[in-house]
């Protein structure tokens, strides 16, 4: 600890601020963090970043999926929910169709005569 | 890595995800908060825990941080944030073991000539600091152990000038009066006086 003999002896404002920087610099004296704290730091960085490839990962696999998801839709459903009505009484429209397509369109297509 | 790179260079690579940019950083601002932040709690476990946060918390906020500025006072403010959290979270917990502590403090207040005289002063006005509400002590921590002036602190604590120098005002008197008070009860006919 640091000899401060006559501390309080004196008068002034000037004293006094002395009197606390003396305190708080003792408060603090030869204090310094433990190496640890980097090594806690640096943890949790690396495993923040693994989460986020991770996560980067699954986002590329769910946009694959989403890309598949459409490429479907686009071939399969949509002949049948949008282009097809339109085409409705088009014959030739049928020859590309997919199969199981058509016949939900003839489905729709007779419960539409019968209703 | 070494020192050429600048405080607004190495944040620019943190952004990117430079771990060594951040360890760079780290190595030059450790001491800095560290040591205001056990000013402030005047707890080592504590600090360490501030510390860490802080520096994750860079890492995290990177790109929120101005590079244009300087990186100091930005670290100060996240620090003393952080200590308000920290002493508040930990009131708590501590008064309940205020009573404990005071039981335990007792025989020493008794027995004064088992004490060091530098120590017993030490304690008085380390306990004096402590005593001191939250706001005031950051700003004396701050002003007296960090060496800001009024406008810095502040800047740091995102309050008027004004609030500073009133709490800087309050701290000051306080400390004076257990500084005061502690003379009084070790010479009761010496009664020292700041002005």
């Amino acid at each position: 600890m640091t000899s401060r003999r006559g501390v309080f002896e004196g008068r002034s404002a000037d004293e006094l601020d002395r009197v606390i920087r003396w305190a708080l610099r003792e408060r603090v004296a030869g204090a310094s963090p433990s190496p640890d704290v980097w090594e806690r730091i640096k943890a949790r960085v690396e495993h923040w970043a693994m989460l986020k490839r991770t996560g980067e990962d699954t986002g590329l696999f769910l946009a694959f999926l989403r890309a598949v998801a459409a490429w479907l839709s686009a071939d399969v459903l949509q002949p049948v929910f949008v282009t097809q009505p339109a085409h409705r009484d088009r014959a030739m429209t049928w020859g590309y169709d997919l199969g199981w397509a058509r016949i939900l369109d003839q489905h729709h297509i007779a419960m539409r005569l019968v209703s | 890595m070494s020192t050429q790179y600048t405080d607004d260079q190495l944040v620019v690579r943190i952004r990117d995800g430079d771990l060594e940019a951040l360890g760079e950083l780290y190595k030059r601002y450790k001491i800095q908060v560290y040591r205001t932040a056990l000013a402030i709690t005047h707890d080592e476990q504590m600090a360490e825990d501030i510390l860490q946060e802080t520096f994750l918390r860079v890492y995290t906020y990177a790109d929120r941080i101005d590079e244009v500025l300087p990186l100091g006072p930005w670290l100060y403010r996240v620090t003393v944030n952080l200590a308000y959290s920290w002493v508040k979270r930990a009131r708590l917990w501590l008064s309940s073991i205020e009573g404990f502590l005071e039981r335990l403090l007792v025989p020493m207040h008794q027995q004064p000539e088992r004490l060091a005289e530098e120590a017993e002063r030490q304690r008085v006005l380390q306990c004096a600091i402590d005593a001191l509400p939250l706001n005031q002590r950051v700003v004396v921590v701050l002003h007296y152990l960090e060496g800001l002036n009024l406008k810095e602190v502040a800047h740091v604590m995102g309050v008027p000038e004004g609030t500073v120098k009133s709490r800087l005002y309050y701290a000051r008197e306080s400390l004076r009066k257990a500084i005061l008070e502690r003379e009084r009860r070790l010479v009761p006919e010496v009664a020292y006086d700041f002005t």
